[in-house]
């Protein structure tokens, strides 16, 4: 298929800037790079100088080699613990903290400090995947920026205070406003522990007039009171993607952050693996393009408040009622499609393959910008496509085991801002929220947290919210605590601590516990809730004791029954008709730009944004690092003489800010969006004060932009690796495919080589990755960084294309400019047979082993860096600076001790976890068996919530990656340069006409 | 007088460079050889503990106290209270003993001085070394007849690889000599 690929508007436009670019080896030479970055350090070492530098540096390492190295210590247990063997891994099952969606994790210890999060493959949601955030919380554990006890305001300062001190103070307070009558208000984020909801009612119960008020920035509200208004009951159904064979949603970015992201990437890659020659379709209507719209088969960007209509029109067409089809009269496919711009042949199409898939489609509504009234509106018409098309119950479940990862009431939070407005609230209890944050200033938030007269906030730092507050008092990072989680009605999984509290600090429960008087610590008040709940709930022969110590070995107690299919629910009609007569049609002809505020993938609500794995992994969808920008689709930045980096001024009726303009196709061209969790002022050295708050702007407002006249560059990581128009992505379509496997992987006829090749006589390691799986997700980017010690470079190195990660997504557009399709790479050393950087290494550093693996020999590496020139494939990294040297602190812990810290000079680059490879053979070896099939599992594969990556022994008839390697999709890519890559990919196949 | 020193001048200037390069060239092989080569070390450790009265007089096995050598890559220290296993009975007078015993009270531990010290891009694995019966003293000496344990083996890459690739205990045994079994 002759299909024109493009990364960047420049590239497609084929400006002169490009074109002097491409083919250039370095974008820039080191003095335009300086003068590009005025704060670039001036280094001003002349030829002359270096000589001298030189000189005296080879006399002290000749003196060097003289002397020993320096000593080292060792200091040995006092009391070895039984379960620790000094250099062998513990491994301990509990459960994610760093959303609602509360994931069931594996965490590897060494020495008893976390090293490394793993999905855990026994949890019935997650089933091994991890997304990026779960996996980099391991460096917010080790966060220096943690409080390391409980402040007490004391005038304008903070001052250290005791937990005695707390206890005695807040008791005394709460049975003071207890005697007074007075108002205690509870403000949570949701609670998905079951337990923690119990220890909340009781400790409210022992108050009067207390309340708990929960607030989630990104909370599903208005999905449960859509479902409320259709079928009588406020649930979370639980979607069944490996179901679905169609799937339409209105901007519901189920594979980025809604609701429970990784266990629906992983679903709905289950039915993209085309097994039996089959796949689903997924069409997304949305007004931007979020990781989920960019695997979409069919992507439409619509204006918002656009998604109404088209879903009525879906309604109109799909309905036997003829009352609704009545009403719905107008909402007919042509009118609808003339009104939003939309080819009606699309809508057409959207139709037909729904009303081919009853009881096996899904639809799905949502998105920052579905809120409100407008929100449950457009969720009441998802409902009633749902259920005429039969799939109330068969791809969702709203009753057998729906989803509890969502809650909170934005009503009940204004009426208690209202409350502590007019004095009302005597004593404010702040948890797992952060609404100073994440609420816009017109709500007047802060001015009420500043009439209440005791605030106690429970957060790990002094945040937006901490900082009005008068106690803080520090909670534990999950792996340091104990607790539960119901993700889903039914599904339970525990939290068990992993380390011991770094610091002063005691779990939320702890307080609450101690403050109602009960003489119970947490950890017995959570056993004891299982044995109630849980133990009975399971119905389980054993005694509780061992019952609660194989709920721990496991992390997860599984008691939902039956197969997760129910009857349908029947509908409330009125709810539909009451929304299409209030929907007002053909007045919306809206002008001027509205924003969208948006979750990313490394974000998310900005709840942990003081990470720099996080800051420094690029979205998947714009590849930019290190701050937030305003996106515009291209038409819209022609048409306001734009281009990207402008710094703009983004003003909204609610918020201003300066943010730079990213040039960002696949949106609607009245959109502008902007990412939300930048913008963080108390959250700590990495985060603080870096882009701007989204959160302010409100949702879904009408904004103006103009130009500041300043420029910045933006730290994207894709640009400067030009594709050159070469064979890197293959596709084809569902319907070519069928007729021939082969097809868009056409060509690959066998070169002639002047090597006689390797000879592997034991194993021969090799992978295989599915382009059609991969949603472009990253979490094998932080799986990998967590696995290998790979440092962090920071924004100004990024810009010079000095990043580190081993792996990488690269992302290619094609296809129209304002709504191409996106393709997903993962790219990583291609371990080639006939690999371009061993054969100019002038010391050896890098060779192939007889596993099929080309090694990287750190001690051997003195930094030529010409095997980094001559990969094709730009996967080498090289240490300019000793990154990890002075990472002093807590952070240290975090290092895997199984991998070198590399120095600076050094080159380095994917080693397939040659670590893992040995460890794998080694527990092989223990066993007295050969390695099998699935044994190794190199980081990036484990992570993967798609599965999309598959690495094994190509030298094992039997394995998974041989069969791959031969499927008439695998391809490898820039073949014709004869260099043998062990890495197989599989083509692309697009479900589309 | 003046002819000498000239004399003298105009050979120093031919004979200063060459000795400066001599010298140079001599550091040079003596660094070579020399490097990594720390043969003959022997710390001074926090008390003088004995492998000879342990190990060798009384016949103590290896594993006894290094119990884990045979299931890590590290054949780690004893923790304190495995000296206690035998000390909490014997030799309690003994200026060491009371010194530990004191330390422990404390909640403290020695820092012992790493002996054998690799880089730290190596990564040695007991485990598989003792799995394939190599005895301790392969490497580490006689340890047994140590007051004071030095450090016997070069124990650079050479020292490795010519056993991986030479095994005179087991010449069939032919170890892996791929860079990343040691470098990862």
């Amino acid at each position: 298929m002759d299909k024109n690929y493009w990364q960047s508007l420049e590239e497609l436009a084929e400006t002169p800037e490009l074109e002097e670019v491409q083919g250039k080896e370095f974008l820039y030479t080191p003095e335009e790079l300086a003068t590009q970055d005025q704060s670039d350090e001036k280094s001003g070492v002349t030829r002359r100088e270096f000589l001298r530098l030189m000189g005296a540096g080879l006399v002290m390492a000749s003196a060097a080699a003289c002397t020993r190295r320096p000593v080292e210590k060792i200091v040995p247990y006092l009391n070895k613990p039984e379960e620790v063997t000094l250099g062998v891994a513990n491994w301990y099952a509990s459960t994610c903290g760093e959303c609602p969606a509360a994931c069931g994790i594996l965490a590897k210890t060494r020495e008893g400090r976390p090293i490394k999060l793993e999905g855990n493959p026994d949890h019935p949601m997650n089933k091994g995947g991890l997304c990026a955030r779960g996996q980099a919380s391991i460096l917010n554990l080790y966060d220096p920026d943690r409080l390391k006890g409980p402040l007490q305001k004391v005038g304008d300062n903070w001052e250290a205070a005791s937990w005695d001190k707390v206890d005695e103070t807040l008791a005394s307070l709460i049975k003071g406003v207890q005697e007074k009558g007075g108002q205690i208000r509870l403000l949570t984020g949701h609670v998905v522990s079951p337990s923690t909801r119990q220890l909340i009612q009781e400790f409210l119960s022992g108050v009067p007039n207390a309340k708990q008020i929960v607030f989630e920035p990104l909370g599903l509200e208005d999905l449960m009171k859509g479902q409320e208004a259709c079928y009588g009951q406020s649930v979370l159904p639980r979607y069944r993607f490996e179901k679905a064979k169609m799937v339409v949603s209105f901007g519901a970015d189920f594979l980025d952050t809604w609701l429970s992201p990784v266990e629906f990437t992983n679903r709905f890659s289950k039915t993209r693996k085309l097994a039996k020659g089959e796949m689903s379709k997924f069409v997304c209507f949305e007004p931007l393009l979020t990781v989920t719209g960019t695997n979409a088969d069919l992507h439409v960007p619509v204006r918002p408040g656009d998604e109404l209509k088209i879903a009525l029109s879906l309604v109109r067409s799909l309905t036997t009622d003829s009352t609704v089809s009545s009403v719905l009269g107008v909402f007919s496919l042509e009118k609808v499609a003339k009104e939003t711009g939309i080819d009606a042949k699309v809508l057409q199409e959207v139709v037909d393959h729904l009303s081919k898939h009853k009881g096996e489609s899904l639809i799905l509504g949502g998105g920052t910008f579905a809120k409100g009234n407008y929100g449950r509106a457009l969720h009441i018409v998802v409902n009633y496509l749902n259920t005429i098309l039969n799939n109330d119950g068969a791809t969702l479940d709203a009753q057998n085991s729906p989803s509890r990862q969502s809650s909170g009431s934005v009503e009940e939070l204004i009426a208690l801002i209202d409350e502590m407005h007019n004095g009302k609230v005597d004593l404010l209890l702040v948890y797992n929220t952060n609404p100073n944050f994440s609420l816009p200033r017109g709500l007047r938030f802060e001015e009420g947290l500043k009439k209440v007269p005791v605030v106690v906030s429970f957060a790990d730092r002094v945040d937006e919210t901490a900082k009005n507050a008068h106690w803080v008092l520090p909670v534990p990072h999950a792996l340091e605590s104990w607790g539960d989680a119901e993700p889903q009605a039914g599904l339970f999984s525990l939290f068990q601590p992993t380390i011991a509290p770094l610091y002063d600090t005691r779990s939320f429960q702890e307080s609450l516990l101690k403050w109602t008087g009960k003489n119970a610590n947490w950890h017995d008040y959570l056993k004891n809730y299982w044995q109630e709940n849980v133990y009975r709930r399971a119905g389980s022969p054993i005694l509780f004791e061992t019952f609660w110590e194989t709920s721990l070995r496991d992390g997860v107690v599984n008691t939902v029954k039956g197969a997760g299919s129910h009857a349908p629910r029947a509908f409330n009609t009125e709810a539909l008709l009451d929304v299409a007569s209030k929907l007002v049609y053909g007045n919306a002809k809206a002008t001027g730009i509205y924003l969208i505020s948006y979750p990313t993938i490394p974000l998310y609500d900005g709840r942990h944004a003081n990470n720099s794995w996080l800051m420094e992994l690029p979205d998947p969808v714009t590849k930019i690092t290190w701050r937030n920008y305003v996106s515009l689709s291209p038409a819209k930045a022609s048409e306001l003489h734009l281009k990207e980096g402008d710094v703009l001024k983004v003003k909204t009726d609610q918020h201003e800010g300066e943010l730079p303009l990213h040039i960002q196709p696949g949106l609607h061209k009245d959109v502008a969006a902007v990412p939300l969790g930048f913008g963080r002022s108390q959250v700590g050295r990495v985060a603080n004060e870096i882009g701007v708050n989204a959160f302010l702007f409100g949702s879904l407002s009408q904004v103006t932009l103009a130009p500041t006249g300043k420029w910045i560059k933006l730290a994207a990581t894709q640009q400067y690796h030009s594709i050159e128009g070469r064979p890197i992505i293959k596709e084809t379509t569902l319907e070519e495919y069928k007729k021939d496997p082969k097809a868009g992987n056409e060509g690959g006829v066998p070169l002639p080589s002047m090597w006689s090749g390797h000879k592997y006589e034991g194993h021969r390691w090799g992978m295989a990755i599915d382009l059609n799986s991969c949603t472009g997700c990253s979490a094998c980017m932080i799986g990998c960084q967590a696995e290998n010690n790979i440092p962090v470079v920071g924004e100004k190195r990024i810009k010079q294309g000095r990043e580190m990660h081993w792996i990488r997504i690269d992302r290619y557009y094609s296809g129209e400019k304002e709504n191409p399709e996106v393709s997903h790479q993962p790219m990583l050393c291609q371990h080639c047979e006939n690999a371009p950087c061993e054969t100019v290494c002038p010391v050896v550093a890098t060779l192939h082993d007889d596993e099929g693996l080309n090694v990287q020999v750190y001690n051997r590496c003195v930094g030529t860096r010409y095997c980094s020139n001559n990969c094709p494939y730009k996967v080498r990294r090289f240490n300019w600076y000793e990154y990890l040297k002075d990472l002093g602190g807590p952070l240290a812990y975090a290092l895997n001790p199984d991998v070198t810290v590399r120095e600076k000079g050094v080159m380095e680059k994917c080693t397939f976890c040659t670590q893992r490879i040995q460890a794998g053979k080694e527990a092989a070896k223990d066993l007295g068996k050969k390695v099998s099939d699935g044994d190794i599992k190199t980081a990036c594969q484990q992570s993967c919530p798609a599965e999309a990556i598959v690495f094994g022994d190509l030298n094992d008839p039997e394995s998974q990656i041989a069969k791959l390697t031969k499927d008439p999709r695998g391809y490898k890519v820039i073949e014709d340069l004869n260099t043998k890559p062990q890495i197989t990919y599989l083509t692309k196949v697009r479900n589309k006409e | 007088m003046h002819q000498f020193i000239k004399l003298k001048s105009s050979r120093l200037k031919t004979l200063l460079p060459l000795s400066f390069i001599g010298v140079v060239a001599l550091g040079g092989v003596f660094a070579w050889y020399s490097l990594g080569d720390n043969r003959g070390y022997a710390p001074d450790q926090p008390i003088p503990f004995s492998h000879k009265r342990h190990a060798g007089d009384n016949k103590i096995p290896c594993q006894y106290c290094h119990s884990d050598v045979d299931k890590s890559r590290h054949a780690t220290i004893p923790s304190m209270n495995v000296c206690m296993n035998c000390h909490s009975v014997i030799r309690q007078d003994s200026p060491s003993i009371q010194k530990m015993k004191q330390l422990i009270e404390q909640g403290g531990s020695f820092e012992w001085v790493k002996v054998h010290d690799m880089a730290d891009f190596v990564f040695f694995n007991h485990k598989r070394h003792i799995a394939q019966g190599i005895a301790c003293e392969t490497c580490h000496g006689n340890v047994g007849e140590m007051v004071k344990v030095e450090q016997k083996e070069k124990f650079n890459m050479g020292f490795c690889v010519n056993c991986h690739r030479d095994n005179p205990l087991n010449p069939e045994l032919k170890a892996s000599t791929n860079c990343n079994t040691c470098h990862h």
